[in-house]
Order: C-alpha cells, then structure tokens, then sequence
C-alpha cells in the first residue's frame, strides 16, 4: 500500500510535505499532484532549477547567429545594392537577428519544455489522473528494496 | 537632515558660480546634464513607485526622495551657466523660441516648479495627497528633461532635430536613478546582510530591463537617421563617429549603457550579488556622463578641468543627504 | 468561504460560459461570420478585378489596408503586455484579464498578417516575402523595413500563440474533468497528458517566465519595426526618430480600449463579476491613461519641433495634416485619444463602467484614424507640388476593413465557446 494523503489546502500540504522530506524521504520518491504551483514547493522538495534555461539560451544563441549569418550569407551570394545601403549593413540585420533570437529562443524553451516533462504523455492522455482541486503526495520510498 | 542638504545646495551653488566664472564657465554644461538627470530621475523613479504601487522600492523610498533638496541647486547652476549664454550660435540670429530671455526664463521656471513639485512629494509621503503629487511630480519631470534635452543639448545642433531626444532624456534619467537604486540596495545589503537581498534582486532586474529600454530608444534615433542618410540630418551622427576620440566614446557610450549592463545582470546569480549590482550601476553611470560628453563636445569648446569641478562639486552635494539617510 | 468552494466556484463560473449556447450567442456568430465572409468575398472581388477597386492611387499608394494592418498589430499589443510585462512585475490584477488578452492577441495577429497579402494585390506571390532558394537566385532584401515586418510579426505571432497555448495547458487539463465523449478527448489531446506533478510545474514555471521575459522585448520591438514602414522613408511626417517608441505607446493604448472593450460585455453577459473586479478594471484604465498621456506628448513634440526647425517640408506638412483635406479626421483624433482619456483622472470615471465602455471604443475610433492621418496626409502632399493629390477609401476597402472586424469577432466569439475566458488556474493561484 503506498502512503497517500489529499488535501483540499495547501497549508497541511506544504507542512506534509516538509514533514517527509524532514524524515529524509528522497524528493524523487514523493510522488505530488498539484492544481497549481503552490509557493515554495521547489525549495521545500529540494528540487533543482529546471535545465530549460539551456534550451533557452541555445535557442536564443542560434537565433542570433543565423539573424546575421543569413543575411550576410544571402547578400554575398547576390549582392544588389539597395537603397545605397552598403551590402553588409549591421543595423537593419540587427533587427532580423533580434527577431530570430526570440523567436528560436522561445520555440527551443517550448520544445525543452515539453522533452523535460515527458509530454506529450500517452498514459496521460488516455487515462488522465484526475485529482480534482486537491494537493496529493504519496511516498513511494517504501518496499523499495 | 533637511538642512544640512540645504547647507549643501548652497555651498554647490557658490562652488557652480566660482567656476562658472572662469572664462571656461561654459563647461559647466555636461556636470549639469549628469546630475540634474539622476537627481530629478532619482526622485521620479520614487515617484513612478508609488503610482505603481511597487513594493520592492520601499526600503529604498525614503533615501531616493532624501535628494529633493538639491534639486534646488539646477535653477541657480543653470543661472550661472547662462552668464556664457553666447556659446550657444543661435544667440546671434534669436527667434521667438530660441532668445536668450525666453531660454533662461523657461528652463529656470521648469526646474523650479520640479524642485517645488519635488519638495511638495517628499514632504507628503505616506499621506492621501502622495498620489497626486507623485503625478503632478512625474508630469513635471518629463516636460523638465525634454525642454533640458531641446534647449540645452539639441539647440547647439540647430536647426537639426530628432524628436525622440526629449524622451532619450528621460529615459535615461530614469536609468540612472536606477542605478543608484541598484548602488544604494548593494550598500544596504552589506550592511544588514541577506535580508535584503529581495530589493537588490528587484533593482537589478529593473536596471538589466531598462538597459534593453536604452537600447531600444538609442538604436530608434540611430537607425531612422542612418536609413535615411539625408546629409543635413545625419551630420549629427557624422560629427561624433567619424574620429577619434569622439568614435571611441561612443562605442563606450554603447557598452556601458547596454552590453555591460545586459551581460553582467543577464544571469539570476549576479541580480543578488552586491559586487556585480555595484560594478553595472557605476558603469551605467559612468555611460551617461560620457554621453553628455559626446553630445557636447563636438559643438562647444570644453575645458575639463571645469567639467571635472563641477562634477565633484556636484557628487559631493549629494552625498550629503545620501549618506545621512543611508546610515540609518 | 472555504478553499475547495472556491476552486470549485471558479471552475463552475468560468466554465459556465462553455455550456450549450443560448440564440443570443447564435445570431451575434452568425453575424460576425456574415461579415467576414463578405470581406473575403470582396478580396476575391478585389483579386478578379485588380487593385483598381480600391482606392490607392498616385500619390498615395498607401491607404486604408496599411491603416488596418498597423490598426490589428497594435491591438495585438496591448494583450503581450497584459501577459507577459505585468506578470514579470508581479501585477496581481492580471489574472483577470490575461486569458482572453491573449486570445485577443493571437485572433489580432492573424487578422493584420492578412492585410499585407491583400495590399499585395498578387496575393498568390506572397511567399516572394519569405527568404528561400530560388531558381531565380534572388534572396529577399533584408535591409528594406518591409522584410524585417515579415520577421517581426510572425515571430510576434509563433510567441504568442506558443505563450497562449503554455497558459491554457493547466486550465485543459482542468476541463477534462467536466466534459465527457468526444469533447473530453478534445481536451485531453489538448492538455497533452498534463497532469501537475511537481516536476512539470517546475519546468512549467520556468517556461512561463522565459517565455515572458522574451515576450516583454516582442511588445516594443514589433511595433517599433512597424512604425520604421514609416520612418526609414524619407517624407515629411513620417521620417521622424519618435515613431517608435510613440507608435508602441498608441499600439498599447488602443489594445488596452480593446480589451475593455471585450472585457466588460463578457463580464457582464457571463456573470463573472466576482473575478473581474471595479478594481481591476481601474488598473487598466490607469494603462489607458498613461499610454494616452505618451501618445499626446509625441503629438505635441512633432509639432513643436516642425515648427522650431523652420524646415519648410516639415511645417507644410503639419499644416497639412492639422488644416488641410483630413482636418475633421484630425480633429476627431486629437478629440478621442488626447482629451477625453484626460477624464480618466477623476477617480469616479474610472470606476464608471458604462463610461468605460463607450470610452474605449472611441479610443480605438482615434487610433483608426490616427493611423489614417499619419499615412495618407504624408503621401497626400509630399516634396513636391505636382504630385499631390488626396485619397478617398473605395468601397472594396471600406467592405475589407470591416471584414477584418468580422473575423476578429468571430475568432472571438469561438473562443469564448471552446475555451475558458479567464485563467482558472491564476486566479485558484492569486487567491493563496
């Protein structure tokens, strides 16, 4: 039988939760459901800071790579004077690569998202663990051995 | 305390009229420039705190308000500068807005009217009034900057004009108050510790935002001039990126005022860090001067011994009353 | 009131509103879809028989679809704001707005991106905007302002249709629970499984705050390169360094009167007075202020400055834009967007919430025309005198414009039926 406790608040979840991890339950062996991000439950379960933020920076790193390699790579190939513009202009690129920068940025972080939090989730699609309101914890550490 | 920063409006004034003065007085000009910006822009970044009900900003309301005083020292520095007038050209062929009686009359009234609005604030902090002070303060700043930014800075181009300049100045006022924000929440977490880390966050945060705010106004100008190339319009530009020194204090100008900032206050770690907080906000500062430089110095002649005069002068007046309240 | 009758009150309420809808609900669609559907038909029109039905000509060969186009991408802005500026400073009266703010982003997005097709004329060669090999070897020109529009607005809509879609995910999986058949897989593909443990909503804060943090630039920057259309040129009126910040400032004021606009029938007419609040309410209308106080502040630096320079180009065309063909229009203008929002300082008006209403669509009547004035009185007169002409709106325009309100509206309208209008998880989130 696992261990499982359902709040309807989050008060007597967070002291719960404080109350296993004092016990020294390892964070990867509780088991929580929230319907929302209640305050401070990273720090209570001792979780580290999501690596999204790599995803994050990569996207936004290549975004602004490619916003100045393109258009210099394109306007060499077919150099046509515009404007009297000189071919490689740095401020109009400057607005095509901050455009791609947050544009790569945001898609890799959603992308990475939804690696880190193995979604889309087959089982969860098709059998949905429904909790209603309530904040659940279970301890999985026991007969584990 | 409010007297002793008094006493130091009027030892800033006497030391601003000795060094106006000098033959060189007119080089008064950029000091001005950088402290009428933060002081007016510190107590307008209190001012927008309260309008926004910020919460972060609290600890560091009553120190940034405590500069009110001084903001009485720019209607008499801005009088002595006006006794070298003539340095400005169109003194010789004066027009219905640009006359030297007009010029001196209005820039004194406005920077009086934001000293008076100023004091009125500071004075009714926490009280029902507060609130429209704070509007009738905040109003009176963005008109005070544009004028400061199309009398004292864009006149000397006539009759070249952007008219993004009057809100660049703005903006940037803003920006430098932040940083002494940021300067004044580092100090305070060294002296009291981890506590008070939260305001230091908040402060960084909001320097790192208007870095990217700088930037955008800054590139705005730049790019519209540069696309459309009319010679007229960009010599603005021309006379301060073509040689040096001038080309070299305007890439400076560009990485202090956004690369070091954005870089240095990009991660979360180096937001609570005092250090860090310390060595962008001095930077930043230290853009806006070189700024005010690079605006100048391409049309007026400038002495530096009397910029650098009058910037100590300046820097000493207000540490006064920062220092009186930082202590507590 | 206990924690558990409130989350389940606000789901009851909130989800309330995607119940079998009443005719009421039917005929205004229905409308809605009629109006659209005619404005296709007159692009169709407009396609069969050449741009000669509308009415751009020598001199101004921009004209009402440019209006349309800056009019629905500044809308769009004010929804990004309300997201992703007023999440990162922590303004709890957000809650209550950011859901449908963002639907009426996304829906806004998608109706301006169709007017630069339509202005094409050729709209079959619209891909010619996108930079892709070609057999011709000719790459797009990326130094034009109109190249970086493409990059901007449809970077501007992938982050915010990703931003809107990462907000519902919790609020799908909450619906889940209330729906059965085949509306109840609907939800669960939608929701993709979410099921709220700890480790999700930790990359799932990150997320949102990432995806804030590189929204908040999109809110200047696109409006920005929208307003540089105009001021990479070099025509009096438009070549002017304040067109970005000021148009951002205009594109905020007039989504801020949209999404009154929207918010307060909705609220109304689907009971969600308790979540939306008279103080809420007030928030936006201090946006509404402040933005109008900027846009007039730039009105007034034109002037000033054009007069001050003494360039000859630059006060004719003032003289133009303020006493020439379009004066009525400017007067209206000047009316809507710098006056009457000066009434908002009175606290009762504020809270007023029938003023409020009829407020905000005359704000969004002047930003309209604002936009219309800036852009035909600059190509109406222009350097020289035997060019100018003026610019009267066809009806194929005119039945385009409209359209493009058709197809917000009904966008709108099915969103309100398939999705919940308010964040039930921010507000379960706020209440704590």
């Amino acid at each position: 039988m696992i261990p499982r406790w359902e709040y309807e608040d989050p008060e007597p979840f967070v002291k719960k939760l404080k109350e296993l991890r004092e016990r020294g339950v390892p964070a990867d062996r509780i088991a929580v459901l929230m319907p929302y991000p209640v305050h401070g439950f990273e720090q209570i379960m001792g979780l580290k800071p999501s690596p999204l933020r790599f995803f994050t920076l990569g996207g936004a790193l290549t975004g602004l790579v490619l916003g100045f390699a393109f258009p210099i790579l394109t306007v060499r190939d077919w150099p046509l004077i515009t404007g009297g513009k000189p071919l490689i202009s740095i401020p109009p690129f400057v607005v095509i690569a901050f455009a791609l920068t947050i544009l790569l940025g945001a898609l890799a972080s959603f992308v990475g998202f939804l690696h880190l939090s193995r979604l889309p989730s087959v089982p969860g699609i098709q059998n949905p663990e429904e909790h209603g309101n309530r904040f659940v914890i279970e301890d999985h550490s026991e007969g584990v051995s | 305390m409010i007297k002793l920063a008094y006493l130091a409006v009027l030892g800033a004034v006497v030391g601003t009229l000795l060094l106006g003065l000098l033959p060189a007085g007119a080089s008064l000009l950029p000091s001005l420039l950088f402290w009428v910006a933060l002081v007016q822009g510190a107590v307008a970044l209190a001012a927008a705190g309260e309008l926004t009900r910020a919460r972060w900003i609290l600890p560091l309301r009553p120190v940034l308000l405590g500069l009110h005083p001084l903001l009485l020292i720019f209607p008499f520095a801005f009088l002595v500068f006006s006794m070298r007038i003539s340095v400005y050209p169109w003194t010789e062929h004066p027009n219905a807005w640009l006359s030297p009686g007009f010029f001196i009359t209005r820039n004194v009234l406005l920077l009086l009217l934001t000293w008076a609005l100023g004091t009125l604030y500071a004075r009714a902090d926490g009280s029902a009034r507060s609130g429209k002070l704070a509007v009738l303060y905040v109003l009176a700043f963005v008109v005070t900057q544009s004028i400061i930014a199309f009398d004292w800075v864009m006149s000397f181009e006539y009759p070249w004009i952007s008219t993004l300049l009057g809100g660049y100045f703005f903006v940037e006022s803003l920006y430098v108050g932040i940083a002494l924000a940021g300067l004044l929440a580092a100090w305070r977490v060294r002296r009291r510790g981890d506590g008070s880390r939260v305001t230091l966050r908040d402060a960084a945060t909001l320097l790192f935002g208007f870095s990217l705010l700088w930037a955008g106004q800054f590139f705005a100008q730049y790019l519209v001039i540069w696309y459309g190339n009319i010679p007229e319009e960009a010599a603005f530009l021309v006379r301060r990126l073509s040689a040096s020194p001038l080309r070299q204090m305007s890439s400076m100008v560009l990485g202090c005022l956004f690369f070091v900032p954005f870089l240095v206050l990009l991660s979360r770690r180096t937001k609570s860090s005092p250090g860090a907080v310390t060595v962008a906000a001095v930077v930043v500062g230290a853009g806006v001067l070189v700024e005010r430089l690079v605006l100048l110095w391409p049309v007026m002649p400038l002495n530096f011994l009397v910029v650098a005069g009058e910037f100590v002068l300046l820097a000493a007046a207000c540490a006064v009353p920062l220092r009186r309240q930082a202590l507590v | 009131m206990s924690r558990r009758a409130f989350f389940e009150g606000v789901e009851r309420d909130v989800l309330a509103a995607m119940k079998r809808p009443r005719p009421s609900y039917w005929i205004a669609l229905t409308a809605a879809a009629l109006v659209f559907a005619c404005g296709l038909a007159l692009w169709g029109y407009q396609m069969v028989r050449g741009m000669g039905v509308a009415g751009i000509r020598h001199p101004v060969g921009w004209g009402v679809y440019i209006t349309d186009f800056v009019f629905w991408v500044g809308i769009a802005h004010s929804g990004t704001l309300i997201s992703a500026v007023l999440f990162l400073f922590r303004a709890g009266f957000r809650s209550s707005f950011n859901r449908f703010a963002e639907a009426m982003t996304v829906f806004a997005v998608m109706t301006a991106g169709l007017f630069p097709l339509i202005h094409l004329g050729r709209s079959w060669f619209f891909y010619w905007l996108f930079p892709y090999p070609s057999q011709r070897l000719l790459w797009v020109n990326f130094r034009s302002p109109l190249v970086w529009d493409v990059f901007a607005v449809s970077t501007y809509f992938t982050v915010s249709a990703v931003f809107f879609y990462v907000g519902l995910l919790p609020d799908l999986a909450l619906i889940r629970r209330h729906t059965r058949g085949i509306r109840q897989w609907f939800y669960r593909v939608l929701s993709l499984g979410w099921a709220g443990t700890a480790r999700q909503w930790n990359h799932y804060n990150q997320l949102y705050l990432f995806l804030a943090a590189l929204a908040t630039p999109l809110v200047v920057s696109v409006h920005s390169v929208v307003s540089w259309d105009f001021a990479m040129s070099m025509v009096p009126g438009w070549h002017t360094t304040i067109f970005a910040p000021y148009f951002v400032a205009g594109a905020i004021f007039s989504g801020t009167a949209m999404v009154l606009t929207l918010g307060i029938p909705m609220r109304r007419i689907l009971g969600l007075e308790k979540y939306i609040t008279k103080d809420h309410f007030e928030s936006l209308t201090k946006m509404l202020l402040v933005t109008s106080l900027i846009v007039t502040y730039a009105y007034i630096v034109e002037i000033a400055l054009a007069w001050y320079s003494g360039h000859k180009f630059e006060t004719a065309h003032f003289s133009y834009r303020l006493f020439g063909h379009y004066r009525g229009m400017y007067a209206i203008m000047v009316i809507c967007n710098c006056l009457l929002p000066l009434t908002l300082f009175v606290r009762k008006l504020r809270r007023n919430i029938p003023y409020l209403f009829v407020l905000s669509i005359l704000v969004n009547v002047g930003m309209w025309l604002e936009r219309f004035v800036i852009i035909v009185t600059a190509l109406a007169k222009e350097y020289d005198p035997y060019s100018w002409g003026t610019y009267t709106p066809s009806w194929v325009e005119i039945g385009i414009t409209a359209g493009s309100f058709g197809m917000f509206f009904t966008f709108f309208l099915l969103f309100t039926k398939l999705l919940p209008v308010l964040s039930i998880t921010e507000i379960k989130e706020r209440e704590e």
